[in-house]
């Protein structure tokens, strides 16, 4: 998917637990694991405001767009 | 007003499951029974004669055996929808393996116009395996969509 989710890198520079992030949100750990593992296939715009939010965030942080085969260059 | 129907999916599950237990258990007492069944429709001088019992066997004991296997993956089936496990790759499966049935059934019946008179038979028999085995794969093409469709909702966070 070209769409890929760096929640990892946010969660590292604010220091917040998967768990905390996810109660936070009010989503279940697993659904952040899902986003983690880029395995989601969408996010719906409650979830992103939700996390921009708590992260202190912009979507563009925590979302990029990487065409397919392009990191093979 | 809204009615509230007495039975919930679990419950017709449930029926269909019973129901499909009892055609199982009809389906295997017919494999001993199939020729004495045969040997009694079997009248002299016509077209059910002893050579149509010889010639049908056959192609009759291969629609038992398709049958009973789409039996099988039937109950399998309804005890996942029990389970409330519908929209899942498993059912999509199950449904395309049960449709194949149907197509073999009609092979078999394609055999049996073929070597066994009276013709028509066969050929009735072999056009209703047919048409359910299409109507299996049309379910299946609907039960797929839908899988998708939950796929796309569980994973969309």
């Amino acid at each position: 998917m070209p769409i890929t989710v760096n929640l990892d890198v946010m969660m590292a520079i604010r220091k917040m637990a998967a768990g905390e992030l996810a109660a936070r949100v009010g989503i279940t750990p697993a659904n952040l694991s899902i986003l983690k593992n880029n395995k989601a296939k969408a996010i719906r715009f409650s979830t992103l405001e939700a996390l921009c939010r708590e992260l202190d965030c912009q979507p563009g942080d925590i979302l990029a767009y990487i065409p397919d085969g392009a990191g093979h260059e | 007003m809204p009615t509230h129907s007495p039975w919930d999916y679990r419950q017709s599950a449930t029926l269909s499951l019973v129901v499909t237990w009892i055609a199982l258990v009809m389906g295997v007492a017919c494999v001993p029974l199939l020729v004495p069944i045969l040997r009694l429709i079997e009248v002299p001088g016509t077209v059910f004669d002893h050579d149509f019992v010889t010639d049908a066997v056959g192609p009759l004991y291969a629609c038992l055996v398709f049958g009973l296997a789409a039996l099988v993956i039937l109950l399998r089936l309804l005890a996942d929808i029990r389970r409330g496990q519908v929209f899942v790759p498993a059912t999509v499966r199950r449904l395309r393996l049960i449709s194949y049935c149907g197509f073999a059934i009609m092979a078999a019946c394609a055999v049996g116009a073929v070597v066994a008179a009276p013709r028509p038979v066969f050929i009735f028999l072999g056009l209703v395996a047919g048409f359910l085995g299409l109507l299996m794969r049309v379910i299946k093409n609907v039960i797929d969509a839908a899988r998708s469709l939950k796929e796309d909702a569980d994973f969309t966070i």
